[in-house]
Parts: structure tokens; sequence; C-alpha cells
């Protein structure tokens, strides 16, 4: 009887070899995949950008504008509805501007403070839903420029990531 | 003695779970922290501060300045260079859809959607498995807008589809004039073709690969296919050779993309990236005058 419950007792480790095999493909393969330089745009949830052949990523740390479906946000702080933004003649969205001519204000600040030329900087990433019309796209975009961010660049899928 | 043994042989199995927790704590961190979509950046130039005003009048005009633009409008896609314009490049505007049920691709032309005054579609798309996308959000599924190319006689044909052979990473042939191959009996092995990037003059085999060599087949026959050529492969190809040919000229590397108020991103960004590739790396954005 003692012997056959030292039998069960022995038998009933499980074999972790084989587990621990796949385990180390999927950490090899999870690394290679981690972007060493860190994404620097994180893609808003409810939009789908287009994709493109462009292969430049974002360098610098820039002001993040996405217009969504409902509304246009800064740094994801809601700022006018897209809906009165397609609406308006004016090439000029006076409620985004307002809140981007500070925030350009506070970077020019920042710049001088570590005594670099406020002349720099300026750089804004826009997330568009791919569906978004001219009109919006090209309104916001003149706002940008009114405001002090002239360095406006698109966030857009890579189509052929590198291999 | 023996009992010695036994205890060696016993520290031969290594303990292998922590590690294994180890790992499984790991991978999750791991995963969260993997970017599966890759986000890149398209840059625009956008004219100095100060030269930004409301409104923006046009720039003396340079007798050598190529002042290259591209124009999107509804119906057709035109590129005007020196004042002078080139012919309209006519489209028909595919949409494609892909399920999420059965993840397949469905096509339809945007014109035959209906909507009600809330803006959602009355009549969805249907996937091939029966099921019909949400009527307000079906937009999102849209995959990819191609734009195929029509060939018109005059303004008031309809227009016929223009073919192409696309290569296995689907990029159009080009022969020996610059010309689309729009025949699949002219891609055979031996044949001497170029696609739409510099210097892509190959030969296509069958079954073996090297420099300046295409591998055209896929177990052993070839896996080339015909289809509606693209519009912006029209402009591309037009595009690289205006590049070419006023390389000399002041704004060589500028362009300016043109559109109607309600052209969609997707498409500007088509063409931003067909400028792009073309040689033109300063793309700047233009709006069409009301009723223009």
């Amino acid at each position: 009887m003692a012997r056959k419950a030292r039998q069960y007792g022995e038998e009933a480790g499980l074999s972790l070899t084989s587990m621990m095999d796949v385990m180390t493909i999927i950490l090899v393969f999870l690394i290679k995949q981690v972007d060493t330089e860190g994404q620097l745009i994180t893609a808003a949830e409810n939009l789908v950008l287009p994709n493109s052949t462009s292969t430049k990523v974002p360098r610098d740390v820039s002001l993040g504008l996405i217009v969504d479906h409902n509304w246009v946000l800064v740094d994801g702080q809601q700022i006018v509805e897209t809906k009165i933004v397609s609406e308006q003649d004016s090439l000029l969205v006076e409620a985004l501007d307002a809140v981007l001519k500070e925030k350009r204000e506070t970077e020019k600040q920042a710049m001088l403070a570590r005594g670099e030329s406020d002349e720099g900087g300026g750089n804004i990433i826009v997330q568009l839903d791919k569906n978004t019309y001219y009109d919006i796209m090209y309104k916001v975009m003149a706002t940008c420029g009114v405001s002090g961010f002239t360095n406006v660049a698109f966030a857009v899928n890579m189509l052929h990531a590198e291999e | 003695m023996a009992k010695q043994l036994r205890k060696a042989e016993k520290l031969k199995e290594m303990d292998m779970l922590p590690v294994m927790s180890l790992m499984t704590v790991l991978i999750p961190v791991l995963l969260t922290m993997t970017a599966f979509q890759k986000l890149a950046i398209v840059e625009v130039n956008l004219p100095e501060r100060s030269e930004v005003s409301m409104e923006t009048e046009p720039p003396p005009p340079d007798d050598n300045a190529l002042n290259l633009t591209v124009a999107i409008s509804k119906e057709y896609l035109e590129i005007w260079a020196r004042g002078g314009s080139l012919p309209k490049e006519f489209y028909k505007e595919m949409w494609i859809f892909r399920c999420k049920s059965d993840n397949d691709t469905v096509i339809y032309d945007p014109g035959v959607f209906e909507y009600d005054d809330k803006g959602a579609a009355t009549n969805p798309p249907k996937c091939k498995d029966g099921k019909t996308l949400d009527g307000e959000k079906f937009k999102y599924s849209i995959e990819s807008i191609e734009l195929w190319s029509l060939h018109r006689e005059s303004e008031e044909d309809p227009g016929t589809l223009k073919k192409s052979v696309y290569s296995k990473s689907d990029s159009a042939y080009l022969d020996g004039n610059n010309e689309f191959i729009a025949s699949l009996s002219e891609i055979r092995p031996g044949a001497v073709v170029a696609t739409l990037s510099e210097s892509s003059s190959r030969k296509l085999a069958c079954g073996q690969s090297g420099p300046g060599v295409e591998d055209i087949c896929v177990d052993g026959k070839p896996a080339v296919t015909l289809r509606n050529r693209s519009a912006y492969d029209e402009i591309a190809k037009t595009l690289i050779m205006i590049h070419n040919r006023f390389i000399d000229s002041p704004d060589a590397d500028n362009i300016i993309v043109l559109a109607d108020d309600d052209t969609a991103f997707d498409k500007i960004i088509g063409i931003m990236d067909r400028a792009r590739d073309a040689g033109f790396y300063k793309i700047n954005l233009a709006k069409l005058a009301a009723g223009g």
C-alpha cells in the first residue's frame, strides 16, 4: 500500500520542459517585436488611420491632435465638435486656435528656460480618420499653422514595416 | 553509498517552476509593450507663419518654375505643370470592406449607398456570409479605397476600365516604352519589364531569382494577375516622368495637392505617397475654390 502511494507521488510531476520550449520561443519573438525606441504616438481608439508607404517615424515628442467623428481633441482634451468645424466657413477654428496658441506659448517658455531659441519646436502630429473630409483636414491644418505649429505631420499606418 | 547515489540522481531534474513563473510574468509585460500596428508620419509643408494669411494669394508666376499641382476631384485626377494641364485621369471609386464575421473582403461602389437624415446608410454593405454591416459605422470597415482608372473618349462617355498586369508584390508592370502592360501574354519568362520605382528594370524568370531577375512563379506557375488599373499608378507614372524631365527646375521637389472639400483623407494620403515616391518631397496642400 505504502509503495503504491509513493509511485503516485513520483509520477504526478508535470513535465515542464516542453512548456519551457514554447515559452522561450514566445519570449524571443516578443523581445524581437518590442520596439527599442518606443512609440512616440499612440493611435487613437475610435478612428482608422489610412495606410501609407511612408516609413518615416516621429523622432521628436510632438503635440497630439486627434480629429474623430465627434470631437477635435488636443492632448486627449475635447476642444470643439467636429461638426462645428465642418459647418463653419472660416478657415480658422477659433476654439482650437486659442488652445494651440496657449500650448505653443508654454512650449516656447520651456525652450527659453532651457536656454534654446524659441524658433524651434512647433511639432504637431495630427491623427485623422481615413474618411475625414479634406475640408476638415484643411481647416485644422490652417489653424495649426496660424497658431505657430508649423511642423505638421499626419499619422498613418505603416504599410510595409521594415523587414 | 547507495543512498548517496540516489540523491544525486534526484538532483538532476532542475526545478523549472520559478523560471516558469518568471516567464508567465514576462510574457504579458512584453505583450503589452508590443506594437502590432506600426505608425508612421507623413509630413506636409506649411507656409511660414508670416506668409499664412486667411486670404492666401498665389505667388507671382515664375516662368522657370514647374508649379506642379495634382488636383483630386470627384471624378478625375489631374496634373498641372507650368500653367498647362495634362489629360484628366478619370477614375471609378471603389470601397473595399473587410467583414469582421468572415474576414473576407467585399467591393462596393460608394454611389450605391443611400443615407437617411442621420447619415446612416439604409443599405449597408453585405458580407459574403450574408451578414450586413452596421449602417452607421460601416465606413469604419473600409479597408482601402481603390480608384480604378477609366478610359473615356468624351464627357458623356461612361468609360471603360483599364486593365494592367500586377506582380506578386502588387506593383504594376511597365514595358520598354514606359507604358502599362495590359495583357498577360507579354509577361513571360525572358521578358524585360520595369515597375513604378527607380531603376526597376528587370528580367522575368520562372523558378530563379537574382540581381535584375524577378521570379514571377509560385509552384511553377506564373503568379501575376491582370486586374483593373489603379488611377494612383497612372498618376505615379506621370509624376515620375515629370520629375525626371524637370529635375533642373528650381522647384523640382515641390508639389501641391489640391482637393475638393469632400475628398476623403485616405485619397490625399494615397496621392501624397505617390508624389513622395516619385521624388517630390515638399508637399503642399491647397484647396479648390468653391464652385471651381
